[in-house]
């Protein structure tokens, strides 16, 4: 079984799915049975991450089967240090947001599980894919059953949002796919070899030329709408804001980092030369999405939407760091992809149970509601300590490694990105304020404290979130060998380069 | 003579056949006609068997005249699936509107014969007959609901402007034919090798006879015709117009400019790729303004055409391929894609493919919604389905050419190309109905649709299979 683990990991969800579409015909049963089959790939998950061999900086896990031999292309899977954790998080919040979804979920129950189970097989694959052209098409596909989920079930404005960000995705990958057959006739020229095959295409250098600073340029478009960087950033908050809880806890979790995922999988080790000269242009970006995002999240008046906002700065830091191309910097950029999945993930469903209670996610509506909701306020509080990067919790030692790492690159751009960790502080809390605090807004008397189901599945997140910060060697220990690997082979060029 | 009466045999086959399915038309009666579709497609279908290419054949015939080749095959089996599928959703549409003839499937049939004399032709004169017994059989078609008058400009319009289009074409045959004074296309070439294309005469004719194949292809700026050709003419002849008489046209010019113009290839491509940018975007940009999802599928028709341009203007191998396996994986889609929208009827409403008429179909219809929602986003070309294959397979051709601007633009254009296909799937899952609308598919149009998807999703999935066939008739 561990030999095609990857496999019955991308499979298992899409056969649950079919399964459930023939043999189950209420709603609720298909719940059930699409939380079942996503708990069974989550634990399937476990002995990928136990049997994972650390000290091995390559690829783990490698199935390669001929699937379009006509055209080189293989069905290629294998994970590495960079991309184990991604699966973890995929699987772990996809469950999460499954459970999430019981009561939220309302109308056309089946169809928005069976999308929910197509979404995990893409995602998975995504981040397992070996094969630019699998790549491509899981990429490509996930989009799907996402643009379905914001736009059936999502708010008010939830179509404009769903076309916007089916649309923003589709122009950057376009651009990718062209990059993509670039590579693929350039290195089968150079070669001989015409192949898809990622690991072969990352092997080969391309001079550093026109070429690859084109090839890079297609492949930034398409993974910085992804994560999303200013100025490409404005699908986000809408699709946010509209998408139903478990879509913004998936598109938060994991489809961001898709976008950082290819900047460590693609960008540094096809186009080392010319990621080293955008790394400037790089840096200055990440470090207005990390002020920019941080001073629109302050002023947001909706909860999702502020939570969306401090994405965007969030996920400045991550760029921030993997562009500082140290160990440290990327270290730091992988393990605050994991925990922003965790906390952003957990507050968005913190965000939808409130809502679903109350019907409103305004600022001023709410008011002095810790009283009443003990529990909740006590999650949430932990949450928005860890969304400001407390010392102790996840999010303090991703942004503490990348500021060290972007410290040693671009000194002065890691200390104008220190100051977004202030103004995270000041709109976390302050809105953490106007909430729980304040005068008793009389209208939610009514207002009940979380329940059971509730506390079970934001249970597993709260565990994480403190295992990260205390003892983040657990989960950075998966990275190191990787990340060596990945920094020795942009610290040769560079040399190389000078 | 043995060896030319062999190159036409699968033509032979199919006329004694199609001559069978008139006197079968005949013989059934009134409420019985769509028994002469099924006679048709078995007919098709034994044709298809009789002459399966053993391993990369040759079989040139009368002269030079004309050639029966896997590649001939290759677009016959486009022709076929067109066939196979149209008539399946024809059935249903034709008792519905009160047009249920036999002669409909006949002259269907009889289209075939003439793509097929195109695509195998290797000289003017067979493939200038082949082209008129097609187009003469589609203006029939065009016009074949008597009672809609919409119908009957189609058929009326696509019959003038054909007329002189086919006009056009024919002039430029007799130009090209008095400077190489032959009709045969090896000639031709051998003569532009020796004499080169700086000849006034040669450059008027062949920008005719590229221009009248232009008008069958519907390239802008030579499409006038077809967005109301298209929309008007019966729902699931729209269908087999925008896959087969497309296809035939293809491949007789992929053939011609293949051997004929293969010394004038810098003129003909920088021609084409002026085309394909022009087609791709016109007829993108219109279609996002269309508010009838029949006229918006059919302005998207043209830009399709502008795709496939792009593989014939790449002029290797792998262009040539693209271009047959789009055209394959295009009648799939695009037919499923008409078969629904000729299903969809609502009583009360005048104009049934309204875009407002999707609306809340996937609550009612839940199959039949997810089966557009493949053919949108697959005609759309996002992964893992057949569409996706088929630009990905055209652009490839492009940049192997080193043409990366015109894959640029091409990828540009199937990203706007996008919304208006995602409009049909925002309709069907996103809105509520504004009236009762309701869809009945029928067991025909069901399996006609079913056949579509499947292949939709099988040539995503495992393109292997497919491309290894159209490999195997290109050699």
């Amino acid at each position: 079984m561990m030999a095609n683990i990857l496999t019955i990991l991308i499979f298992f969800p899409v056969l649950a799915a079919f399964f459930l579409f023939l043999f189950f015909r209420s709603g609720k049963a298909t719940m059930w049975g699409a939380f079942i089959a996503s708990v069974i790939e989550l634990i399937m998950t476990m002995p990928l991450m136990t049997n994972f061999d650390k000290s091995y900086p390559g690829m783990q896990f490698v199935e390669k089967y001929d699937w379009i031999s006509s055209f080189g292309v293989q069905y290629y899977v294998g994970v590495d240090g960079i991309s184990i954790l991604m699966v973890f998080l995929t699987t772990l919040l996809t469950a999460i947001a499954i459970l999430g979804s019981f009561t939220y979920i309302q109308k056309r129950q089946r169809e928005f599980y069976i999308a929910m189970l197509i979404l995990e097989a893409a995602m998975v694959g995504v981040f397992v894919a070996l094969d630019f052209f699998l790549f491509y098409i899981l990429w490509e596909a996930m989009l799907i059953p996402m643009y379905l989920i914001i736009g059936v079930w999502g708010g008010a404005r939830r179509i404009y949002a769903a076309v916007k960000f089916f649309l923003y995705t589709l122009a950057g990958s376009v651009f990718m796919m062209l990059a993509i057959i670039a590579l693929y006739f350039k290195h089968g020229s150079i070669t001989g070899n015409y192949t898809f095959d990622i690991l072969a295409i990352s092997s080969q250098s391309y001079g550093g030329g026109l070429f690859e600073t084109l090839v890079f340029l297609a492949f930034f478009v398409g993974f910085a709408i992804k994560v999303p960087m200013f100025p490409v950033h404005t699908w986000l908050p809408d699709a946010h804001v509209e998408a139903p809880t478990a879509g913004s806890v998936i598109l938060a979790g994991v489809l961001l980092k898709m976008g950082t995922y290819g900047f460590l999988r693609f960008c540094l080790p096809i186009t080392p030369m010319a990621s080293i000269n955008f790394m400037p242009y790089v840096a200055v970006l990440s470090v207005i999405a990390i002020i920019y995002g941080a001073l629109v999240a302050m002023v947001q008046e909706d909860i999702k939407k502020l939570v969306a906002y401090s994405s965007v700065s969030h996920m400045g830091f991550v760029t921030l760091g993997i562009y500082a191309f140290n160990q440290s910097g990327i270290e730091g950029g992988i393990l605050q992809m994991f925990n922003h999945g965790i906390i952003t993930g957990a507050l968005f469903l913190l965000i939808g149970l409130i809502y679903e209670r109350t019907h409103t996610r305004m600022i001023a509506d709410y008011g002095g509601i810790a009283s009443k909701v003990p529990v909740y306020a006590t999650i949430f509080l932990i949450f928005t300590m860890g969304s400001i990067g407390l010392p102790s919790m996840g999010g303090f030692i991703g942004e503490f490694l990348v500021l060290v790492g972007s410290f040693k690159a671009f000194s002065n751009m890691a200390i104008i990105a220190a100051s977004g960790v202030i103004f995270a502080a000041v709109y976390m809390l302050w809105m953490y304020q106007r909430v729980f605090f304040q005068s008793y807004n009389t209208g939610l008397h009514h207002l009940t404290d979380m329940n059971i189901r509730e506390v079970i599945y934001i249970m597993p997140l709260i565990i994480l979130v403190f295992w990260t910060g205390i003892y983040p060697e657990t989960f950075t220990s998966y990275m190191h060998e990787s990340v060596k690997h990945l920094v020795e082979q942009i610290q040769n060029i560079k040399v190389a380069m000078n | 003579m043995g060896q030319s009466i062999v190159s036409i045999l699968p033509e032979i086959l199919m006329t004694i056949f199609g001559l069978m399915l008139i006197v079968i038309d005949v013989m059934t009666k009134d409420e019985k006609k769509s028994g002469v579709g099924y006679f048709g497609i078995a007919f098709i279908l034994l044709t298809l068997l009789a002459s399966v290419p053993v391993g990369g054949f040759k079989i040139v015939g009368f002269g030079q005249m004309l050639v029966w080749d896997s590649y001939a095959y290759a677009f016959f089996i486009v022709f076929a699936i067109a066939y196979i599928l149209t008539t399946l959703g024809s059935v249903d549409y034709l008792r519905a509107n009160g047009i249920n003839k036999g002669e409909y499937y006949t002259i269907l049939y009889f289209s075939i014969i003439g793509m097929m004399f195109m695509v195998s032709a290797t000289d003017l004169s067979v493939l200038y007959l082949g082209l008129e017994t097609m187009a003469i059989a589609m203006y029939i078609m065009a016009g074949f609901n008597k009672k809609d008058k919409r119908s009957n400009e189609a058929g009326i319009k696509y019959f003038i402007i054909g007329a002189f289009s086919s006009g056009i074409l024919l002039y430029g045959l007799t130009y090209v034919y008095g400077y190489a004074g032959s009709t045969k296309y090896s000639v031709i070439a051998e003569m532009l090798r020796t004499n080169g294309v700086e000849n006034l005469n040669i450059k008027l004719g062949l920008v005719m006879m590229l221009a009248g194949f232009a008008f069958k292809i519907s390239a802008v700026p030579f499409h006038m015709w077809a967005p109301d050709v298209y929309s008007g003419a019966p729902t699931p002849v729209t269908g087999f117009m925008t896959v087969a008489p497309k296809a035939a046209a293809f491949g007789a010019l992929i053939r011609f400019v293949m051997i004929a113009l293969e010394p004038a290839s810098v003129q003909w491509q920088l021609f084409f790729s002026i085309l394909a940018v022009l087609t791709m975007t016109y007829g993108n940009l219109v279609a996002i303004a269309q508010n009838n999802v029949k006229r918006m599928l059919a302005y998207s028709a043209i830009s399709h055409a502008g795709y496939m341009l792009i593989g014939l203007v790449a002029a290797n191998d792998l262009g040539y391929k693209a271009i047959a396996l789009y055209m394959i994986i295009y009648g799939f889609m695009n037919i499923g894609a008409f078969t629904i929208l000729g299903q969809l009827k609502n009583k009360g409403i005048i104009d049934d493919e309204r875009l407002e008429s999707f609306a809340g179909l996937s609550k009612k219809h839940p199959l039949a919604s997810l089966a557009m929602l493949i053919f949108m986003f697959s005609l759309a070309g996002i992964p893992p389905l057949a569409g996706f294959i088929g630009k990905f397979y055209i652009f490839s051709a492009a940049i192997k050419s080193g043409l990366v601007w015109l894959a640029i633009v091409g990828v540009v254009n199937s990203a706007i190309a996008c919304y208006y296909y995602m409009r049909v799937t925002i309709y069907m899952y996103f809105k509520e109905a504004e009236y009762d609308a309701t869809l009945e598919m029928k067991p025909a149009s069901s399996i006609a649709t079913f056949i579509a998807v499947v292949f939709v999703l099988l040539i995503g999935v495992f393109p292997s299979f497919f491309i290894n066939i159209v490999k195997m008739m290109l050699v």
